[in-house]
């Protein structure tokens, strides 16, 4: 009897299981293990970009890294700060990021509502307030001019971290607090002691970082301390490798190598691909999505990269050329055989009310890549509000993790853990010799990379009135099951097209001959010219009855007629 | 019938001997007509297409923020002047800068220091636009006033009053300095051709400083400098002693290096965005196999796809200004590429002059409003005010290609006699007069191609601006000529 309800109850949620569906933007997916985001964001109040020292990549690595955990976050700067504004019901936590300590912007409001505030507390960088002090407990001391090195829990991991000029750090933290890294300087003193402080700190309901970077190791603990925090941590996630770069106008014969390298070395990936919305009857396109159904097939998936933007779009029908723009591109690709999996964008699309519900709200799989160095960026409708999505990758280049140094040899990286979905992203070689050099990076970064055709997440992409669907290595399309077909053969054939071929040989020669032609017809009417010219002017100086014998006078003769009017 | 109008008309003239000669009339009539369009309200102008922020900041003004700045459907009356740092790295090198400097300083002067009301501009062009009237006048007029002068000078009063040339004078556009400078060029070019001044030098001067203005109006004008030239090979025809063939000599070669001025130093923000332009709204667009054309000329055929993309799209597939679509795409091709292509493609050419052709009369560019803000017309109302000529030139004159090439053909044919009949007779004045027209002609015909590979089907109304002027050029020249009887 028990052993019936057993398989009766077995039986049941396997028929559960199948009723997945999907929902795109906010929707929660069952199978993913991350919770409901709660109803109130997080506040994030910084104090200044510091755009001196590129402080703002880490604010909009702080964004990226709590939407991929599931968390809607708010960004506000000190100055904008407004007294009141941190009350228990508007936010579930607050983090206090300080950039810039010698220019003490903290206001004294904020400070004031920080110790009335219920919710969570996480102070990143230096300028600890006294609230925070007081939650932290522990010892904190206030240390200068520290290089530190930062281990991992494991001591297998270790990165030499930036100078920093002045800090509190918890030397001694409270009983009952959880730490995060350790942290160890090259001083004789701490040398000889051995001695290490904690990087990151947990008590009760404050956390603290004295230090916070987008990428490197002090990145991944960083992540898993606030990853910890905030009761997401239940499983460490491999990272996505995704190439990045790829545009309709790259070249498509390597892209194509890339993929074929990738597939027969065994490495599952990705590509973030921007593609066009117009002129999708061109051959250009069609050998476009000949390159990507190549990469389908070679156990690639593809991240559809938001359009670059000249200039922020102001008009009113806004929104509506944007969600054309889109919506066009992915219904061609969709046309074409070629199915994204998701949507990757710079960070700032997060942060902006029109890109969001134009573009990001298309798919519930996000990629978000750091900002671009570009100032001032492209806003069209800037409200600073990180949404999130049924799952967000963290983008991180390759190259930032090689500043990781293991142990002794520097190999195997595969204990690193990534406390959130994160991408590991290289860009796409455009030479033979930078390709030579990315297998060597393939090789060095040695990671256990993610594959998207395992786990349970159903992503879903809305290209025009149908939808396109990826689960278990499937595409679906409105729930049919698609196959992209195998085009080997034609993109090795047609690579012939992409090579410029010098019929300009060829086109020389007609316009020598066209010249040539020209050159003589003008030099036999110059001739002749010249001749009648000099006949004239020798003319002039002759006299002589019999004027008609000459051609000015038989000219006359001709137009006698002409002459008498003139008189 | 027609001794009746003559009659009639001597009266008229007999009258006006007493008053003023042919030109004060024109001058006093323009001023009159221009002063209506453009300083009395509703005040009228040329509304911004989104390119007037190069001139204005080059210059040091700026857009108000927050006054109602509507480009496209109205114009703006009123600009900020930068008081203290001009923030924007490119001063602008070209003849406008020496106009908009002058209006900004007569508004310093009798306004204010801090808002610069467009109308100063408008006064600036217009005084000088008034004394290229009188001077052309002059030189197509004789001294002995007859009745025949008149007609002339209300012909001109006709032509160059038009409103679709005077409504550029309150914009920010070069179209009014490439106008003024050009008829300054040609009244005194004719007035040293006929020898109406008993000094040269002065009319000497305004000639080569007009055509010195030219030329450094725009990067473009680079190859006119061919048909300036010419004229100053007419001018041969005057000199009688070496020294003054030197003189000719060396102001030909002042010429050639006003042309690498303009080439290299006025200014090259634009040349980005022609070049782009003249590849994907020119050859890429007409063209049935966009692929092969660019692979054949050694750039890669995914290019293809940027086909009718103007450069400042919104959203692009990648960042024009971005260093890949800068080596693999824009540094690939000059224009010497985009012409050869064009030669052996003559069909795409054509097609693309025959587009061109069918705009060249409309100087009133569509989609641009004419009034200000407020002024009870609505968004993007164009005048019509003066405009009977350009109307009718507008609606009548084909609108082929092939067309063009009758006229010029025609105009070589008739002017050539007269040079050659001119030479004959040892005078200089129909030589110069047939350098004149052959310069018109070269002007006219080398728009027509400049823009097509300079920028495509992209913003054509616009840069065909100087065809309709030189065709009116011409055909007051050969009008004039026929009442002279000089033709013949």
């Amino acid at each position: 009897m028990h052993k019936k309800m057993m398989k009766l109850t077995f039986w049941l949620t396997a028929l559960l299981t199948l009723f997945f569906y999907c929902k795109p933007a906010h929707a929660v997916d069952a199978g993913n293990n991350v919770p409901q985001p709660p109803k109130q964001p997080v506040l994030l109040v910084y104090d200044s970009k510091n755009a001196a020292e590129h402080d703002e990549n880490n604010i909009d690595s702080l964004q990226r890294l709590f939407v991929s955990l599931n968390l809607p976050i708010k960004t506000m700067s000190m100055a904008q700060y407004q007294p009141g504004t941190l009350k228990d019901q508007n936010y579930s936590a607050v983090v206090l990021m300080v950039n810039w300590p010698e220019a003490h912007l903290i206001k004294n409001s904020f400070v004031k509502d920080l110790e009335n505030f219920h919710g969570k507390i996480l102070h990143v960088g230096p300028s600890l307030t006294a609230v925070e002090k007081q939650q932290l407990q522990g010892n904190i001391q206030y240390l200068r001019h520290k290089q530190y090195f930062l281990y991992d829990k494991s001591n297998k991991y270790y990165q030499m971290l930036d100078f920093i000029n002045s800090s509190e750090f918890v030397t001694k933290p409270a009983a009952g607090s959880q730490v995060i890294g350790q942290l160890t300087s090259q001083d004789y003193q701490d040398k000889m002691s051995h001695k290490f402080i904690p990087y990151g700190v947990i008590h009760n309901n404050i956390a603290f970082l004295p230090y916070f970077r987008a990428d490197g190791l002090s990145f991944l603990e960083a992540s898993e301390l606030i990853a910890q925090f905030f009761g997401r941590q239940t499983q460490t996630y491999r990272p996505l490798l995704v190439i990045t770069g790829i545009t309709p106008y790259s070249d498509l014969r390597r892209l194509v190598k890339v993929a074929e390298y990738l597939y027969s070395e065994g490495i599952p990936y990705a590509i973030s691909a921007t593609s066009v919305a117009t002129n999708t009857n061109l051959k250009a396109y069609h050998y476009y999505t000949l390159a990507l159904q190549h990469v389908e097939n070679n156990g690639g998936e593809i991240f559809l990269q938001v359009p670059s933007i000249y200039a922020p779009d102001t008009a009113k029908t806004a929104y509506t050329t944007l969600r054309n723009d889109m919506t066009q591109t992915l219904t061609a690709l969709r046309d074409n055989y070629v199915y994204p999996i998701g949507i990757s964008a710079p960070a700032y699309w997060n942060q902006d009310e029109l890109y969001r519900s134009a573009a990001l709200s298309l798919s519930n799989q996000i990629l978000l890549t750091s900002d671009p160095d570009e100032n001032p960026l492209p806003y069209a409708q800037e409200d600073n509000y990180g949404e999130t999505y049924g799952r967000t990758y963290y983008a991180m280049t390759a190259s930032s993790l090689n500043t990781i140094k293991e142990g002794n040899d520097l190999d195997s990286q595969d204990d690193l853990r990534f406390s959130t979905p994160t991408a590991v992203t290289m860009p796409l070689p455009t030479s033979s010799k930078s390709f030579l050099q990315f297998k060597r990076n393939i090789k060095t970064v040695n990671l256990q990379w993610a594959n998207p055709d395992y786990g349970d997440f159903k992503s879903c992409v809305q290209a025009g009135n149908k939808q396109i669907s990826f689960l278990h290595g499937n595409y679906l399309v409105d729930n049919n099951l698609m196959e992209v077909p195998l085009t080997a053969a034609k993109i090795a054939a047609d690579g012939k097209a992409q090579v410029p071929h010098g019929t300009l040989s060829g086109f020389f020669n007609v316009q020598g001959i066209i010249l040539e032609v020209f050159i003589i017809i003008a030099l036999i009417i110059l001739v002749v010219l010249f001749v009648l010219g000099y006949r004239v002017y020798v003319g002039m100086f002759k006299y002589t009855n019999k004027r008609h014998k000459t051609t000015l006078g038989t000219l006359r003769k001709l137009s006698k007629k002409k002459r008498k009017e003139h008189k | 019938m027609k001794e009746k109008i003559t009659a009639w008309w001597n009266k008229f003239a007999m009258y006006m001997r007493k008053y003023s000669t042919p030109a004060q009339l024109t001058v006093f009539l323009s001023a009159i007509t221009i002063t209506f369009l453009l300083f009395v309200p509703p005040i009228n102008g040329d509304a911004d297409n989104g390119t007037f922020f190069i001139t204005l900041h080059g210059n040091g003004l700026y857009q108000l923020p927050n006054y109602p700045y509507t480009a496209y459907s109205h114009i703006a009356l009123k600009y900020g002047i930068m008081q203290y740092f001009n923030s924007y790295p490119h001063p602008i090198v070209s003849t406008t800068t020496f106009f908009v400097q002058i209006a900004i300083a007569l508004n310093k002067l009798f306004y204010s220091t801090k808002i610069f009301d467009i109308r100063f501009l408008g006064l600036t062009y217009f005084m000088f636009y008034l004394g290229a009237l009188y001077l052309l006048t002059n030189a197509f007029t004789s001294k002995q006033k007859t009745s025949r002068d008149y007609a002339i000078a209300l012909v001109i009063w006709f032509i160059f009053s038009d409103s679709s040339l005077t409504l550029f004078f309150n914009s920010f556009y070069l179209e009014p300095v490439h106008l003024i400078t050009m008829l300054y060029a040609v009244g005194a070019y004719g007035l040293i051709a006929r020898r109406y001044y008993r000094r040269l030098w002065p009319m000497l001067i305004v000639y080569f400083v007009a055509v010195f203005g030219f030329i450094a109006t725009k990067q473009q004008n680079t190859f006119f400098v061919a048909g300036w030239l010419l004229t100053a090979f007419g001018m041969f025809a005057l000199t009688k002693t070496r020294v003054q063939k030197l003189a000719v000599a060396v102001t030909m070669v002042l010429i050639v290096g006003a042309g690498l001025f303009s080439n290299y130093c006025v200014s090259t923000k634009y040349n980005d965005e022609n070049k782009y332009q003249s590849m994907t709204c020119g050859i890429l667009a007409e063209s049935n196999n966009p692929e092969k054309a660019l692979a054949d000329g050694g750039i890669s055929p995914q290019f293809a796809l940027l086909r009718d993309d103007p450069y400042f799209k919104t959203y692009t597939a990648l960042d024009v200004h971005s260093k890949y679509m800068k080596d693999n795409f824009l540094n690939k091709y000059n224009y010497l590429w985009i012409t050869s292509y064009y030669v052996s493609h003559w069909n795409q050419f054509n097609q693309l002059l025959n587009a061109a052709a069918a705009n060249a009369q409309n100087m009133q560019m569509y989609g641009l409003g004419n009034y200000p803000p407020h002024s009870g017309h609505p968004a993007k109302a164009q005048t019509h005010y003066f405009m009977l000529f350009t109307l009718a030139m507008r609606a009548f004159f084909p609108r082929k290609f092939m067309f063009y090439v009758l006229i010029v053909f025609v105009f070589i044919c008739f002017y050539i006699y007269v040079a050659f009949k001119g030479m004959r007779k040892k005078e200089g004045e129909p030589l110069m007069r047939c350098m004149m027209v052959m310069n018109l002609i070269v002007i006219m015909i080398g728009t027509f191609f400049g823009t097509i590979i300079g920028g495509g089907d992209a913003d054509l109304a616009q840069q065909l601006f100087m065809v309709p002027i030189c065709l009116y050029l011409l055909i007051l020249i050969f009008t004039v000529d026929i009442l002279h009887k000089k033709l013949w």
